[in-house]
């Protein structure tokens, strides 16, 4: 990993997590996109997509919710990617790397939120005088605060970490390459239990087991299953007449 | 009170290319509504940062345009994909307002702006990161890992194409329903946009937990002359068991508050654990 090379994954890191503020929330932090990237900036586009696919599915139901700290998938993929094509290792041993990094990298984004907070009540004074100009720059230094949070951790352990997991991946032995294999494949349930706690509505759960049954039991794909779920949906809220209008705040609860 | 009255009666619209420039410049400024977010009031700055220029037109007087920063800048938050039918209504309710409207107070506009940001944050997240998202995920994921270009790219059109229809069509019917979103589409309509999106995401998680976590065991007993591999029995029973009991296990944890950030990494460590010892494999 040159210098060079660390700066751009960084950079990248930065601007992909930029955009989730700035430009709409993309979705350009997910693995599946930041692998390929990283892997062509580090001279292996294959391993990248094979990486970046793999947490992918680690982090499928990872995502911010109301203000929640998930891990940072963002960090985590980038730095699993860049070190694992650096010490010429495969998707497994990029959890090595990927999953401390997400865990760490959730401090990064909390810390740029919170420092934030600080620059709402200048921008409150800056309101009361309609000073708009002045609440722009403050929201920029806030931009800029999420920017570096995100860049200089990242361009950090890519710069200095390199050796050390290439050290611990040489070290390892067959047995915790097995093992390392287990946690791979387990490590998708955080992810799965994650979209479960998103989508908890007591009523409905159990289509969530009608879902699993569909596919353990036939050779259903996500996919159909998703086709025959969205077509009852349709079917069951078009027969449906609407209930009286509630007020906002109760729907809002369920 | 009567002049109020006036007022009110002679509100007039902007005409048909004003309202499509607005609709337009509020379209692309809903892409700003997370700068500078903060953990005080979250989307804040970014949902004045996104209605500037709608309050710099209808304020030219320096005190009213004060009063109306510091009306958006009380805490906001929904799921970005959504702010357009609020960023819609929310202009439309500035403009009635600053043609004269004096019901149109403070709280008034507030409390439609909390009033739809809750509901629709629901749609947003339960429909994009509940469903489509891990829809997509998992087939282009699957496409990724076997070293296809197409997987990534294929996620990112699918995902702004999608964006895209839903900024520029909720800005649109925002702005142009303004107050009578709500008439338009009703909050119990939205709780069963929301049931329906839950169903399917439900459905959908359902699935992915049976195929796409591959969590097995590599044990197995002798009874009498045969060896018996545990697995084999297990798919006997319920196909894809363990898978299902991981998921519950993480599902538990998370609903009682236990961090995400810690639950990943106890997994990490107990598939070490479990995989070094040969207990799954």
């Amino acid at each position: 990993m040159t210098l060079w090379q660390a700066f751009l994954i960084a950079l990248v890191v930065a601007l992909a997590y930029l955009a989730r503020r700035i430009l709409g929330d993309p979705q350009l932090e997910r693995p599946i996109i930041l692998g390929p990237v990283v892997g062509l900036i580090a001279g292996d586009l294959e391993t990248g997509l094979i990486v970046g696919g793999t947490l992918e599915l680690i982090f499928i139901g990872a995502a911010t919710f109301g203000g929640t700290a998930p891990p940072n998938v963002a960090i985590g993929a980038a730095v699993g990617t860049a070190l694992s094509i650096s010490a010429g290792q495969g998707a497994e041993a990029a959890l090595v790397a990927a999953v401390p990094a997400a865990v760490l990298g959730t401090f990064c984004e909390l810390f740029a939120k919170t420092v934030c907070s600080f620059l709402v009540h200048r921008a409150d004074a800056a309101a009361a005088q309609a000073r708009g100009r002045t609440i722009l720059g403050i929201i920029w230094i806030g931009n800029a605060i999420h920017f570096l949070a995100y860049f200089v951790p990242t361009f950090l352990v890519l710069q200095f970490g390199a050796n050390a997991l290439e050290g611990v991946l040489n070290a390892l032995s067959d047995d915790v390459q097995n093992a390392l294999n287990t946690s791979a494949a387990l490590l998708p349930a955080v992810g799965f239990g994650i979209l479960l706690s998103v989508l908890y509505n007591k009523a409905l759960f159990p289509v969530f087991f009608a879902g699993f049954a569909l596919a353990a039991f036939t050779d259903f794909t996500v996919i159909g299953v998703a086709i025959l779920a969205t077509a009852l949906v349709v079917v069951i809220l078009r027969n449906r007449t609407p209930q009286a209008p509630s007020s906002p705040q109760s729907s809002a609860l369920i | 009170m009567t002049e109020n009255t006036t007022a009110t009666d002679v509100l007039e619209r902007p005409d048909e290319q004003q309202q499509r420039h607005e609709i337009r410049r509020l379209t692309v400024r809903g892409l700003l509504l997370q700068g500078g977010f903060n953990y005080e009031r979250f989307q804040n700055l970014g949902f004045w940062w996104m209605m500037r220029p709608t309050l710099d037109r209808l304020y030219p007087d320096p005190v009213e345009r004060a009063a109306a920063y510091q009306r958006h800048m009380v805490y906001f938050n929904t799921n970005p994909w959504v702010v357009g039918p609020i960023a819609g209504v929310t202009a439309s309710m500035e403009e009635q307002r600053a043609k004269g409207a004096t019901d149109l107070n403070d709280e008034a506009i507030n409390s439609v702006k909390v009033g739809l940001m809750a509901p629709l944050a629901g749609i947003g997240d339960s429909l994009i990161f509940g469903t489509i998202r891990p829809i997509l995920a998992a087939v282009c994921a699957g496409l990724a890992i076997d070293g296809n270009i197409a997987g990534p790219i294929i996620f990112f059109l699918a995902l702004l194409a999608i964006q895209v229809l839903m900024r520029v069509g909720g800005t649109a019917t925002g702005y142009r329903t303004g107050m009578q979103f709500f008439e338009k589409l009703s909050p119990a309509q939205i709780d069963q946009i929301k049931r329906g999106a839950t169903i399917v995401g439900l459905a959908v998680t359902g699935a992915l937990v049976a195929t796409l976590l591959n969590v097995t065991t590599p044990w197995s007993y002798t009874s009498g002359e045969q060896t018996i591999a545990l697995q084999d029995q297990l798919d006997l029973v319920l196909p894809a068991l363990l898978p299902l009991i991981a998921t519950m296990i993480v599902y538990a944890l998370i609903r009682r508050r236990v961090s995400p950030v810690w639950v990943l990494l106890g997994t990490l460590v107990v598939g070490l654990v479990l995989g070094y010892f040969g207990i799954l494999g």
